[in-house]
């Protein structure tokens, strides 16, 4: 039915859209309204996507007028544009240190002068005595000493870091975690590494780095850039379920594998690095794996009183909300339901 | 951005990211525009319910649940959009009528649509110019049908100032009408 008179609204509408402002229609009343919308078929008064030229002007028009709306009300900066900080990230030069086994013996009689740590639900940045750069995220310590020119540089991590490390000839650099020693010169990788996680993960992002673990016999593997490693931290308790690592269908159990890092789809960086930005990402993780994660951004502490949830798996995002806004998201895509009791979070079916 | 899906977009979108956002809009703007052609009279109306879609999209990005598809959403977003432009614009122009019951301004042969177009600007430029509280209280009383006991109500006046406004309210638009009809 084309209705040419613009504007024309027949009187029994007229009378529900008057009875709309100041009451609830009916179940019924709307239906009418409803249909009455489904009629409305008017011949348009001007074709303005007629052309491919005249559609980009219409398209670009709106669009203007909406950016506008949208900043007249966020004067605050909530539109704001967000460049990735690791948009192209520029490749180090890097050297490769060979042959030495052993110094992941060495930490364990030493002392270090210095001690950066951070508390739940914080990250920081510093700058060591050499200008390497560390990322150091929540809940997380890293000792080290003023080195001298010449010696080994050596670093204690308990925690998660990010390192860009500066190249010096001759003075190897080494991260010592609980089961990994990593040797590195000149490069940038994550390295998570909590005494509360089932693994210990490295993350190569640029150069190369050798991990040397420590319950294999020191055992070496040599990463290769956009490889991620992943070490049981208990192997004599239980040994890695492959599938807890994103490979389905297989019982497989190992003490380490090389594994490679995730990313979101439309994402530019790796999921193991989005810390860094302050996002909190989940990539296919089970519930059980995110919890830990939650307690240490937000300082809280997850008790599941539904066991199956442990197993449910996420994926997604978050920069800077509040608990309550990744718990609504998380329940979206699984049903359960949750309690805050002072700083316990409960997980109910 | 393209070749994410929709529900992917969502996500992206509640942490304010205004690339998704935009994604969003170039999948949706041409289907809806299209559809909304259909059921406005002028290419200015549409324009301005396609803006309200997406701004409304994008002010409820953090507490949006879908329960169907997003175009869907956008469709039945647009649904009210619409019936909400002819409700307003019923009620005004029934409102209008009775301002203009007693005057005998307007020739016959201005039809009912430029009539109301022209009210329509006149009087949305006096109540822009109104004092806070009668511009309130007028368009509870204009868009909403509300009564003065209602409107007192809810503003927690008393029911001589909700009709004191109104009435001081109308005589500025009549006022403003006889000067420029």
């Amino acid at each position: 039915m084309k209705n040419e008179i613009p504007g024309y609204i027949p009187e029994h509408i007229r009378t529900l859209l008057i009875k709309q402002s100041s009451t609830i229609l009916s179940a019924d009343e709307e239906e009418q309204l409803y249909n009455w919308y489904q009629t409305l078929d008017m011949i348009p008064a001007e074709d303005l996507l007629g052309s491919a030229d005249r559609e980009a002007e219409e398209k670009k028009r709106i669009w203007l007028g909406l950016e506008g709306k949208i900043q007249e009300t966020t004067n605050t900066g909530i539109y704001r544009m967000k460049p990735w900080i690791w948009r192209g990230a520029a490749a180090v030069l890097l050297f490769v240190i060979l042959g030495v086994g052993g110094q992941y013996l060495l930490h364990s009689k030493k002392t270090y002068q210095l001690e950066v740590a951070t508390n739940i639900g914080k990250v920081q940045h510093l700058i060591l005595p050499d200008g390497s750069q560390v990322w150091l995220n929540a809940n997380s310590q890293l000792q080290y000493n003023n080195w001298k020119p010449g010696k080994a540089r050596e670093v204690v991590l308990n925690g998660e870091a990010f390192f860009d490390i500066k190249q010096q000839a001759g003075q190897p650099f080494i991260i010592h975690t609980r089961a990994v020693d990593i040797n590195v010169l000149g490069t940038s990788f994550n390295v998570k590494a909590y005494p509360e996680d089932a693994t210990t993960e490295t993350t190569l992002l640029t150069g190369k780095v050798q991990v040397v673990m420590k319950q294999e016999q020191g055992r070496k593997i040599q990463l290769e850039p956009s490889q991620k490693l992943v070490v049981q931290n208990n192997p004599e308790l239980e040994n890695i379920k492959k599938s807890s690592i994103n490979k389905k269908h297989t019982t497989d159990t190992v003490s380490y594998l090389i594994d490679a890092p995730k990313m979101l789809t439309g994402d530019s960086n790796f999921v193991e690095v989005t810390w860094r930005e302050r996002r909190l990402t989940f990539f296919n993780q089970p519930f059980e794996v995110i919890a830990l994660q939650l307690q240490r951004w937000y300082g809280i502490t997850v008790i599941f009183n539904d066991e199956t949830m442990k197993n449910a798996r996420f994926t997604g995002t978050f920069r800077d909300e509040p608990l309550t806004r990744v718990m609504t998201a998380l329940q979206m895509s699984a049903p359960f339901n949750y309690r805050m009791s002072n700083d316990t979070l409960l997980i109910d079916k | 951005m393209k070749h994410l899906t929709d529900p992917e977009l969502l996500i992206l979108l509640r942490e304010d990211d205004e690339w998704a956002f935009r994604e969003i809009y170039e999948r949706y703007w041409k289907i809806l525009y299209q559809q909304a052609l259909k059921k406005l009279a002028t290419t200015e109306e549409v324009r301005d319910i396609i803006q309200e879609i997406f701004f409304s999209l994008w002010k409820s990005r953090h507490s949006i649940l879908l329960r169907e598809t997003l175009l869907q959403y956008l469709y039945t977003s647009l649904r009210y959009k619409i019936i909400d432009y002819y409700r307003l614009r019923t009620v005004r122009s029934k409102y209008y009528d009775s301002i203009l019951q007693e005057e005998e301004h307007l020739s016959p042969e201005v039809s009912e649509e430029l009539q109301y177009r022209q009210l329509n600007t006149l009087v949305e430029e006096e109540i822009r110019q109104m004092p806070a509280k009668m511009k309130e209280v007028f368009v509870l009383s204009r868009d909403y049908n509300l009564n003065a006991v209602q409107i007192a109500q809810k503003l927690s006046l008393s029911h001589q100032t909700v009709r004191n406004q109104i009435s001081t309210a109308l005589k500025r638009i009549r006022k403003r009408l006889d000067r420029s009809l």
